[in-house]
Parts: C-alpha cells; structure tokens; sequence
C-alpha cells in the first residue's frame, strides 16, 4: 500500500505536500524515545504530539508519513519544518486507536 | 616522503596493537602507600584502580606526592584516586590515541574494549616499541614491496570533516534539529544511509538530554574520517549521579511537562548504546557529562566521497 492510497482509504488531510511511496508498517506511540527506537524507514507513525519535533523524528527516521489523530491543529512551526524537510503530515478525525485499527485492516502491519 | 611512511604506518595501526596489556593495577581498597610501592617497585607514575575489569580510576605520582604532604598517605586509593579518567577505545587509530596524549599532556592512557573493560595501557613508550615492530616486520619482507604495499592499504586520507554544534538548555522546540543538519552533512559527504540513520537517532536523543537535562546546555562534537564518525557530547553540568542506573531502559528523571512533549521515557541512553559501535559515558556530579560515540564505516566507503544517494 503506498501513502497516497492510505490517505484516499481512510480519508485523510494532507497538511503538507504529500511524498508518495510504499509503506512498510507502522507504529502508535506519543512518545519520541519509542519512535527513535521502534520506527523504520517507510513506517507511517500516529500520534497526538503535534510540536516541532515530530518532523524532526520523521526525518531522522525516514518514515513514510506521519498522521496526527483526533484531528488536532498542527503548529506553524511543525509544517515549516516538515516542508523543509519534505515529511508528509496527515490529520485524522478518527483518534489513534480507530485509525490504527481502519489502518491494519488495510492490510499495513 | 620518509615521514609520509611513518604517518602512515601510525594510521594503519589501532590502539590495541599499541598497548601494553600487562598493567600494574590497584582495587579501591589498597592504600596510597600500597600503590606507592607498586610505582616504585616497578618504575611507573600512573597506576589504573580496577575491579571486575572495570576502570574505576587512576593514582598517579602527584596524587601520591599530595597524600605524603597532607598526611593520608595510609587512607584507602577509593577517596583519594582520579574518577575523571581520559580514556581511549582498543579500536581508535593509533593517530587519534597519540593526539589525545598530545593534547593532555598525560603520560599514559587506559585502553577500554568495545564493551567498556579496561584492557590495558598506552604510554609512549608502548607506541613506539609498536612502531618498531611494525617497521621491522615490513622492512623484513623486500623493501620497496612493503612500502608500495603500505602505501596501497592506506588510501591518502582525505581531510577529515569537522563540526560544532552548540546546544542551548531548555529549548523543547528545538530537539533533532542538529540530528537533522547533521544527518544531511553526513549524507553529502558519502557516509552510507543505514550509518547516517544510527547517527542521527543517537545524536537526536544526545541532544534532547542536552536540552532537558543539563543547567547550561552542552556541546556536540562531530569527526568524521574515512574510517568512521567519532562524535563527542559533553555538558558542564548537573551530571548523573549513577550512570549505571541512568542507562536503564524506564529510568528517568524528566519532569511532567517533559514527559507531556513525549521525551522523558528512559529510552534514550540505552538506544545511544545501541546505535553506535562504540560507547562511553562518564559522568561526575557537579562537572557534567560527557559521551563519546564512534560508528564505523563500512570498509568500502573509503575514498567515497561525493554524495550519497538520496532516500528512495
Ligand atoms: N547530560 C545529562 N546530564 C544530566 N543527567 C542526564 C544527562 N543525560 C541523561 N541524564 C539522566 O539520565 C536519565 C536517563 O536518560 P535517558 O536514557 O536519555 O532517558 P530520558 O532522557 O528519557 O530521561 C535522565 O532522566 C537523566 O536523569
Ligand atoms: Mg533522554
């Protein structure tokens, strides 16, 4: 599945301009440590943080996408740096565990 | 041109091809005295304090000479030794151990392993009865073929890059920005992606302790040759009280906003430990901490120098 097709499954916001690619799983945390230690090159990562670092962990991780669950705003500086660093960012409406769930179902384990 | 040859026998040569392994060495519970004995007994200045083949410091003459004039020369090495200790990895280039005896003035450094066990000593004296050998082996064989093959395992060093970065305290914001500089820096001077990735997620959680922990901020210091990344990170202060604890995966002291941001779950010195071939940390209450990180290139990225490719 690649992202352009996930973001279309599940309805999804771009925030940012969206970099198309092959996804190869994902994770669910709110923590920064849990991502720099579980993610993977390719991952789509869900999360409520919405601070800068986020971009910053999506491209030190090289992770496909990142989507931001329960349709919280997105902070000026997280999209400058995301653009910078050409990390794609989604919203959900849906919180993290429906959209994990709408997620795994689409067939990204 | 004779000097080129030696510059690049040194550089061939890693530290524990230039250590001496059999070490005097003291336990915290010797006395100064003790250790008096063992300088004078075998004509040295510096003896290591080691237990379970961990460092635990080092005695050296002025220490002995300060304990003779205050009188506690009969106490215990454990109050009175060095815990601050300047040490080198079995794996450094010999180049890199000489420069710090340069730079330090010291006459002799602890060599620890990959694992962080104290397994021997360089003085100069042991480097330069390595380099003896060394030069006796290849003189040994024809000549001119040692030279020329000297010279053909040594592909001429390019100018080692060199980078600062200045990391302020308090400022949550700013966490992985340097990780991200750093990681494109390393990328365009042809460091392979799969090496560039365990830097940058171990110089993002260096630089979030940096940001969360410490009263003034810190320093990263990066060095990258064609052999490997060397990376320092050191602050002035407040230090870790126990390092070993501190390196627990959970263990932390982050404060509830901290945690709110996401940082603050113990995992990061275990992951710095784990995304790097080569990992130090020292620490003392009051004077700071510091980390000293080195990640290996692979052998035929020597020479390489033009940009990697880009993420696929
Ligand atoms: N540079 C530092 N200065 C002082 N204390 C530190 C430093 N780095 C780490 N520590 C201590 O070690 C603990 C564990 O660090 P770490 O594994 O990175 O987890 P975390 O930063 O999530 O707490 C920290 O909570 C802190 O008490
Ligand atoms: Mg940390």
């Amino acid at each position: 599945m690649t992202v352009a097709a996930m973001a279309e499954a599940l309805g999804l916001q771009a925030v940012t301009a969206v970099a198309d690619q092959e996804i190869v799983g994902a994770i669910a945390t709110d923590l920064i440590s849990d991502v720099l230690a579980h993610g993977e090159p390719g991952m789509v990562w869900l999360t409520i943080q919405t601070h800068r670092n986020v971009a910053a962990v999506a491209s030190t991780q090289e992770l496909a996408a990142v989507i931001v669950t329960g349709d919280r705003p997105v902070s000026r500086e997280l999209l400058a740096l995301a653009e910078q660093q050409a990390v794609t960012i989604f919203v959900s409406e849906d919180d993290t565990y429906g959209t994990s769930g709408r997620l795994y179902e689409l067939g990204v384990h | 041109m004779e000097f080129s040859f030696v510059q690049e026998l040194i550089h061939k040569l890693k530290t524990f091809q230039a250590m001496r392994e059999e070490v005097v060495t003291a336990t915290t519970s010797c006395t100064l005295r003790d250790v008096q004995g063992m300088m004078r007994q075998h004509r040295i200045s510096g003896v290591p304090v080691v237990e379970d083949e961990h460092l635990l410091g080092i005695v050296t003459i002025e220490d002995i000479l300060r304990a003779l004039e205050h009188g506690y020369i009969d106490d215990p090495v454990r109050g009175w030794m060095t815990k601050q200790v300047v040490t080198v990895g079995e794996r450094w280039p010999l180049t890199e151990t000489m420069s710090v005896l340069d730079r330090t003035g010291y006459g002799r450094l602890p060599v620890l392993s990959a694992e962080g066990k104290f397994i021997g000593l360089v003085t100069s004296d042991s480097i330069l009865h390595a380099l003896l050998v060394e030069l006796e082996r290849l003189l040994g064989k024809d000549e001119e073929r040692a030279v020329a093959e000297s010279a053909a395992a040594v592909p001429p060093p390019p100018a080692g890059q060199h980078w600062e970065f200045e990391i302020p305290a308090g400022d949550y914001d700013a966490a992985g920005l340097t990780s991200v500089r750093l990681k494109r820096e390393l990328a365009s001077h042809g460091v392979p992606p799969e090496v560039q990735r365990r830097v940058a997620i171990a110089t993002y959680e260096a630089e979030a302790n940096l940001i969360i922990h410490t009263t003034s901020g810190g320093r990263i210091v990066v060095d990258l040759d064609e052999r490997m990344v060397r990376i320092v990170v050191q602050d002035d202060g407040p230090g870790i009280e126990d390092t070993e604890m501190a390196m627990r995966h959970g263990w932390s002291t982050a404060s509830d906003l901290v945690r709110s941001l996401g940082f603050g779950a113990g995992l990061g010195l275990p992951n710095i430990r784990k995304c790097a071939d080569g990992f130090q940390i020292h620490s003392e209450m009051g004077r700071g901490t510091r980390l000293d990180l080195r990640f290996d290139l692979p052998e035929d990225t020597a020479g390489q120098s033009g940009p990697a490719e880009g993420k696929k």
